[in-house]
């Protein structure tokens, strides 16, 4: 079990123990958070689980791939510190981890 | 009409212009580099332009980029084109624009041909926009009943008409210490004792069978859980069935009542304690209320008096005592009466009082009659004690 901290768009924090080897999104579906839908169900084929990744937390992740920056295109407001959510597997190395949610998934 | 004018019309020329231009679904064309070469009557009505309008121009104009928005409309097209038709855009719309400026998602699907040797992207254009707000609205309220369900302060295990389970909420994870993946797929029976699964899976199955929709399931006695470390303990269980497109789905809401049983285990055995020492006490002894209606009278107190078994209930000063009153007049109620009323604004009283049973037996009875107050300092009860003193 992992920490993460899901923060909504409006402010509201859910902090909860992720299983180590589920998504970042798979944890946001597990506790019903919401802001985070994940349409595709985690294969990287749609862009609807897009997060912020709070300071300090981008260097500790996997280095996106090229399909996870290719559907980054088709999330809105996307920043520096975007991510898809079912690309970040949760390991206890992000124990802590802290991510946003934007304001609209499509 | 006959075979061989219809064979003649499909053939004609005529036939496939009339056909792209009149189906009801809006159709594009365009080179590879984006300029518009054909719009059909359908796309005119879907974004407004006239097909003179749009021929010849850039298909960026038809899906602008978005400021918030990276995905360049002509890239996805080519990279599209060279997907199978049924991932192309599965979850990816393009944001369209009509003339008169309102945007639409819209689902579009592309191939690329190779018309009279030169490369065409055919595409079609669907708005989504009620599909997307559908979709919205559908995932709104499923977020809010799984929302409910997850959190709920009950146990709550799902299973497919086969007894799978489907659903185990975090509660569920708490109280029987396994994580929702471990148990999905695997049979309810498996967060029972070995020694009580066949019974309840058949029990489950009659319950599955029966007319009544929901069952307390320690109706008859209590449920046996077993955790994932082994450990067994008491369960309450209420199950429910639903069906829904024919197919059954049972649900458990489940309560960890160890706590509880601990409580209640505690309880009788006070009880017991309790029980012991007042009955077997040598002084008669009770408990009144502070009316002086009797609660509690012990057997010593019981032999006191007449030893009738009927005594609560009744004011202490009308039991009917051993043999006798406790003096010949109405006097001794009246002073019994008195001192429990004393008693009853909180004063410890304390008296001698004769019994006689029968000719010349005298006994005299040592009679204290104590208050306890409850927090507030208020008389609740008030104990009766009585001690033969002849």
């Amino acid at each position: 079990m992992t920490k993460i901290t899901y923060i909504e768009n409006e402010g509201t924090e859910h902090v909860v123990d992720v299983p180590d080897g589920l998504s970042v999104m798979e944890g946001a579906v597990r506790y019903t958070v919401p802001g985070i839908d994940g349409d595709c169900g985690g294969a990287c084929a749609c862009a609807t689980c897009h997060v912020y990744v709070e300071n300090g937390w981008m260097e500790k992740l996997a280095p996106m791939n090229e399909l996870e920056r290719d559907m980054l295109d088709f999330a809105f407001d996307v920043k520096d510190n975007s991510r898809l959510a079912c690309q970040i597997k949760v390991s206890p190395a992000l124990e802590g981890l802290v991510v946003r949610t934007p304001a609209r998934q499509y | 009409m006959t075979n061989l004018t219809r064979d003649r019309i499909e053939a004609s020329p005529g036939f496939f212009k009339a056909l792209v231009d009149g189906v009801p679904e809006a159709i594009v064309a365009v080179t590879p580099d984006g300029t518009i070469t054909y719009f059909n009557a359908a796309c005119e009505r879907l974004l407004g332009y006239t097909q003179a309008e749009v021929v010849g121009r850039n298909i960026a104009m038809l899906v602008p980029q978005q400021p918030d928005r990276r995905a360049d409309a002509m890239k996805w097209l080519e990279r599209w084109a060279h997907e199978p038709d049924e991932t192309q855009s599965r979850f990816l719309d393009l944001i369209a624009q009509t003339k008169a400026g309102k945007q639409m998602p819209v689902d579009v699907r592309v191939v690329e041909r190779k018309i009279e040797g030169e490369r065409r992207y055919l595409i079609t254009v669907r708005d989504n926009t009620a599909r997307r707000q559908e979709q919205a609205a559908f995932k709104e309220a499923h977020l809010k009943a799984s929302r409910i369900l997850q959190i709920a302060e009950d146990g709550i295990v799902s299973t497919d008409a086969t007894q799978t389970v489907t659903f185990f909420n975090l509660k569920a994870e708490q109280i029987f210490g396994y994580r929702a993946e471990e148990v999905l797929g695997r049979q309810l029976s498996t967060l029972l004792p070995e020694r009580y699964r066949y019974r309840h899976r058949e029990e489950v199955a009659r319950f599955g069978a029966g007319k009544v929709a929901s069952r307390q399931m320690n109706e008859r006695g209590h449920v046996v859980g077993l955790r994932k470390d082994g450990e067994e303990f008491p369960l309450e269980v209420a199950i429910t069935k639903v069906s829904v497109g024919g197919a059954l789905t049972y649900t458990a809401h489940l309560r960890d009542i160890t706590q509880r049983k601990r409580q209640e285990e505690k309880l009788r055995e006070s009880e017991r304690r309790f029980r012991a020492i007042f009955d077997h006490a040598f002084e008669a002894m009770g408990l009144l209320a502070p009316d002086g209606t009797v609660l509690e009278i012990n057997r010593a107190g019981r032999l006191m008096t007449e030893g009738q078994s009927q005594l609560i209930g009744l004011p202490l000063w009308d039991l009917p005592w051993a043999g006798s009153d406790l003096e010949p007049d109405d006097s001794a109620r009246q002073r019994l009466k008195g001192a429990i009323a004393q008693a009853a604004r909180g004063e410890r009283v304390r008296y001698t009082a004769d019994l006689r049973r029968g000719e010349g037996d005298v006994r005299k009875i040592d009679i204290s009659l104590t208050p306890v107050k409850d927090e507030l300092g208020h008389v609740i009860y008030i104990v009766p004690e009585g001690r033969d003193v002849t």
